[in-house]
């Protein structure tokens, strides 16, 4: 551990970047595999084409995505 | 460096981790040599470098469309005199970086798809010999990408008029010099905000922005070197093993 780096806001952002990187493949690692986004994507460094990517896989273009789903759980999952 | 190697087992994950260094110089004027301590800026810093860059380069844009300026010539020198030709060269010059930038973007290779567990020894070298391929493959995709672009772009500068070419022109080196406006105003504020005067990474060592923008040139451009030879580029970040799948 670096004792110099006594903030957040001290963590170069070499590091804060792979650590949100990682935690973005992580996420997207949640994903059917059919529908993760390719490398070339992932890498891009352009958020646009992962949006893209994202919204076409998952079919959210031209769709309301607030206020229309609802999450089901079995009464057997609530616990007390 | 290859335009995009994919080779993952060439990355030494220590250099993420020389974020910081001290760097000894001898400022003009001074008798004795300076100790200088130099640490990667956090994000905070590198936006905040962003916005501050993106403000001197909107300056200097407005100063550059503004015919009445009176630094303007010391930047865009009277062009009228030059023959087409030689317009559409230097506009094709100038607007290289954006097409390259252009061609990057557009340019899909797909990648070699790794062997399963079971693979076979010659299946390994297989796509060990398309991993070593790739950057080539990809290099020339781009240069083909980027030759048709200014094919394009000659053709449709050699149909306008000349005046219309010296207003591009004119634009295309405004773009330039913006740019690079943009990354020194960049390269300034995070070697500033970056520069300490101790190993405990407290106090910065210049009073202010305009303390360090005042400095000697010779020493400025030290610290500016130094700094980024501790930033990890975006290149190789990527292929960093904590940052893969």
């Amino acid at each position: 551990m670096d004792k110099t780096i006594k903030d957040i806001n001290d963590i170069p952002h070499t590091i804060s970047y792979v650590i949100r990187k990682r935690q973005q493949i992580d996420n997207l690692s949640e994903l059917p595999k059919d529908k993760r986004p390719p490398d070339w994507i992932l890498w891009h460094n352009n958020p646009d084409k992962l949006t893209k990517w994202l919204d076409d896989v998952l079919e959210i273009k031209g769709k309301k995505t607030r206020g229309d789903s609802i999450l089901k759980i079995p009464k057997s999952e609530i616990e007390g | 460096m290859s335009l995009t190697n994919i080779e993952k087992n060439d990355v030494d994950i220590s250099k993420l981790f020389a974020y910081k260094s001290e760097i000894t110089i001898l400022p003009p004027g001074l008798e004795r040599p300076v100790v200088f301590y130099q640490r990667v800026v956090g994000d905070s810093i590198q936006g905040q470098a962003k916005v501050y860059a993106l403000r001197k380069g909107a300056e200097l844009r407005e100063n550059l469309r503004n015919p009445k300026w009176e630094n303007k010539k010391a930047y865009i020198p009277n062009f009228s005199k030059m023959k087409k030709d030689e317009v559409i060269n230097i506009i094709v010059a100038l607007s290289l970086q954006e097409l390259s930038i252009e061609a990057i973007n557009e340019t899909q290779v797909t990648e070699p798809k790794e062997p399963d567990g079971n693979s076979t020894l010659e299946e390994q070298e297989n796509y060990q010999k398309e991993i070593d391929d790739y950057p080539d493959r990809y290099g020339k995709q781009v240069a083909k990408s980027l030759e048709t672009k200014v094919d394009v772009l000659k053709k449709a500068l050699n149909q306008v008029s000349k005046d219309l070419l010296i207003g591009k022109y004119e634009e295309a080196l405004i773009n330039q010099l913006v740019s690079n406006e943009f990354t020194k105003h960049f390269q300034d504020y995070v070697t500033y905000h970056g520069t300490f005067n101790s190993d405990e990474y407290v106090n910065r060592i210049f009073k202010s922005m305009e303390d360090f923008t005042s400095s000697p040139t010779e020493l400025r451009k030290a610290l500016i070197s130094n700094y980024n030879k501790l930033e990890l580029k975006s290149q190789d970040l990527k292929k960093l093993p904590g940052a893969m799948p």
